[in-house]
């Protein structure tokens, strides 16, 4: 089937098929490939993109479901420069082998959206959907806070 | 000067296992910088070299290869834990549309696999075992081709566990004899237990534990004429090559691994794996890229884990607390596959202690094979050793730091030698002045059958080095440099500690880094170990 999706200001048409993940189309299809498959099943948060502002797991959600639904993904975040969050986590070095950092980026940047100076707990409901096997999440916090600061 | 070049053979020992490797003895090799080097670059904070590909999602990890008419394979896998495949039909599966090869033992040269086992033999030992696999034009057509398979088995005897103590542990799987039991002492436990003022004795089991690496395993693979790319998600790229080249009787020169960037590993992605075979066989059967990645599920059961070990320890001391003696057996569920490393070593590592006794027992079982993690052997060991010093403290009436502290050793206790730097000491004080440690220790809350407080445990870990380990510099006539390793970046800064280490021995920064972020990390001809 043939469906329209809006990614990062950009209508685009692609062919998926019923059962195409939106993960699948984001990455296969336009070649997003900043959006992570972790686990595949709403766990790790690798996949994370911002739906209509809101931090969703996309290898969850069908990509014929989102049509109509603008998205963000880490590509287009900073597409103008570096987000506050961006320069964040590089500024605090909150992450190593990257490959959770676009996920943790966008719903830290989707909470200070809608709370500017989150507090300890906050951040720590925001950013529960999001795994580091790595182990950064002191600095991941560290990063939020400052990204908060520097808004 | 002389071309001649001094080389020596040498072992390398590297997580419990050892290598024979050949070093070249450098001609020329500078003088370690010492504390007042007064550096410039090298131990300062900056930035990582690769920070902005990774928050941009620019960093392009094994999983976002994507090739000109990539093919994607999936793994038809043992649904019984033990026995033997009496019949395999993909009949269904090939006529997929969209199907493009099938693989089966019968496809295959005779690649030793399990304890020289084939790839895709007939017998299984573990639930998940690969069987066949198929490539098609997508991933889905690929998991819905194997949905197709029909595969009988003869469901053999099996266990998962370890056997309670006192079962043989040469009746495993298979048949075959487990690595041979370790016996190492050094003074004489016996007599020490004997004299000793008290001892605690408990039993300790570490379960098996998986890696859960966020990017799973896997390969992308392009075997173009007689030349074998292979795009792969590993700590080990000359591994890789070595080991490639070794299963399908290549040149290691027509075998070429890139890891640009790769989404964790913690030990279990030193070796070549059986997607990356696999994927390099259905690349060779339909001259196109393939593309073989785990999934989550086979993340957990087919990718490594940290062996289930069972712990039997005494500790025996002073009463004021000075270590006398260390008596361990250690039993090792390795899976089907592992080494013998063993836990034993920071029993005789990681404290100061005359009399040690550690006997390894290892054990087969109907698992897939344990790989290395993050200190491997030592992690489970630590959990033993160090919960039983908390015992002894208790015992003895004494603070568990300050016990640790009485048995610290400034010296390695195992090869008798000083250690080139060590902080452990410096290290407990620091965390307890931070913690609050005396405080801390009073606050010990009851919730019901719970009870919460403070303890500290300490580790000791040798990080692989070299030899042999080479990198190459390439001065440019602008001025900047370009640094060549066949190292990985894990996430633990290597692309940044090697352009540090290069801007500070050519007296340079700025430019430095800027060149050396755009730099290919393999180099095809060197290798090096990387930063741990």
């Amino acid at each position: 089937m043939r469906i329209r999706l809006t990614v990062n200001g950009r209508t685009q048409t692609l062919d998926v098929e019923p059962r195409t993940s939106l993960l699948e189309a984001l990455r296969d299809g336009l070649g997003l490939t900043g959006v992570k498959l972790g686990c595949d099943r709403g766990e790790c948060g690798a996949c994370t993109v911002l739906a209509r502002g809101r931090p969703i797991y996309s290898c969850l959600a069908l990509a014929c479901e989102s049509r109509d639904v603008p998205l963000e993904t880490i590509e287009g975040l900073g597409a103008g420069g570096l987000h506050p969050v961006q320069k964040a986590f590089i500024a605090t070095d909150a992450l190593q082998c990257g490959f959770c950092t676009p996920g943790q980026i966008l719903s830290a940047a989707a909470l200070l959206r809608r709370a500017p100076r989150p507090g300890g707990a906050e951040i720590a409901r925001a950013m529960s959907g999001n795994l580091c096997r790595c182990g950064t999440y002191p600095k991941i916090r560290k990063a939020i806070r400052l990204a908060a600061r520097m808004r | 000067m002389t071309d001649t070049k001094r080389v020596v053979t040498t072992t390398v020992e590297i997580e419990g296992r050892e290598e024979i490797a050949v070093v070249e003895v450098p001609a020329f090799e500078p003088a370690p910088w010492g504390k007042a080097a007064g550096l410039d670059t090298v131990g300062h904070s900056v930035p990582r070299l690769d920070a902005v590909d990774k928050v941009t999602g620019r960093a392009r990890y094994t999983h976002d290869i994507r090739l000109p008419g990539m093919l994607h394979a999936r793994l038809v896998r043992a649904t019984v834990p033990a026995g033997r495949v009496t019949k395999l039909d993909l009949g269904r599966a090939r006529v997929l549309p969209g199907v493009r090869a099938v693989l089966t033992g019968a496809d295959l040269p005779r690649i030793p696999w399990l304890s020289g086992e084939p790839l895709f033999g007939p017998a299984v030992h573990y639930w998940g075992q690969p069987v066949a696999a198929i490539a098609a034009e997508s991933e889905e057509i690929a998991r819905d081709a194997v949905r197709l398979a029909r595969v009988r088995y003869r469901v053999g005897s099996f266990r998962v566990e370890l056997p309670p103590g006192k079962t043989s542990l040469r009746t495993g799987h298979f048949g075959v004899t487990p690595p041979e039991t370790r016996r190492e002492e050094r003074g004489d436990v016996t007599a020490a237990l004997g004299r000793a003022d008290v001892s605690v004795t408990a039993t300790y089991r570490v379960p098996a534990v998986v890696h859960q690496a966020l990017e799973t395993h896997g390969s992308v693979v392009h075997w173009d004429g007689d030349r074998v790319t292979v795009y792969d998600s590993t700590q080990g790229i000359f591994r890789v090559r070595r080991e490639l080249a070794e299963h399908l009787g290549l040149g290691q020169h027509q075998v070429r691994v890139v890891t640009e960037y790769m989404g964790g590993g913690f030990g279990a992605k030193n070796s070549c794996g059986a997607y990356t075979v696999i994927a390099a066989l259905l690349s060779k059967a339909t001259g196109r890229p393939v593309r073989c990645v785990w999934d989550r599920h086979e993340e957990c059961v087919d990718a490594g884990h940290r062996p289930e070990t069972e712990f039997r320890i005494t500790v025996a001391a002073r009463r004021d607390g000075t270590l006398e003696a260390l008596d361990v057996q250690a039993t090792v569920a390795m899976g089907v596959a592992g080494w013998p490393g063993g836990p034993g070593r920071i029993f005789q590592e990681l404290y100061r202690c005359p009399n040690v006794r550690v006997v390894q027992r290892f054990w087969y079982g109907n698992v897939s094979g344990m790989e290395s993690f993050r200190a491997p052997f030592h992690a489970e060991g630590a959990f033993a050793l160090e919960s039983a010093l908390d015992l002894l403290a208790q015992k003895i009436g004494m603070d568990p730091l300050d016990l640790r502290r009485k048995n610290h050793s400034p010296e390695d206790p195992l090869k008798q030698r000083p250690y080139s730097t060590e902080l452990l000491g410096e290290c407990w004080s620091s965390v307890a002045q931070r913690i609050g440690w005396d405080a801390a220790r009073k606050r010990k809350k009851n919730a019901g059958r719970f009870v919460r407080g403070v303890g500290m445990a300490s580790q000791v870990w040798g990080a692989a080095g070299g030899p042999p380990a080479y990198a190459v510099v390439r001065l440019n006539r602008d001025g900047t440099a370009l640094v060549q390793t066949g190292t990985q970046d894990l996430g633990t800064g290597a692309r940044t500690i090697f352009a540090q280490i290069a801007a500070e021995a050519l007296g340079c920064r700025s430019r430095m880094f800027a060149s050396s972020s755009a730099t290919p990390t393999q180099a095809r001809t060197r290798t090096i170990r990387g930063a741990a």
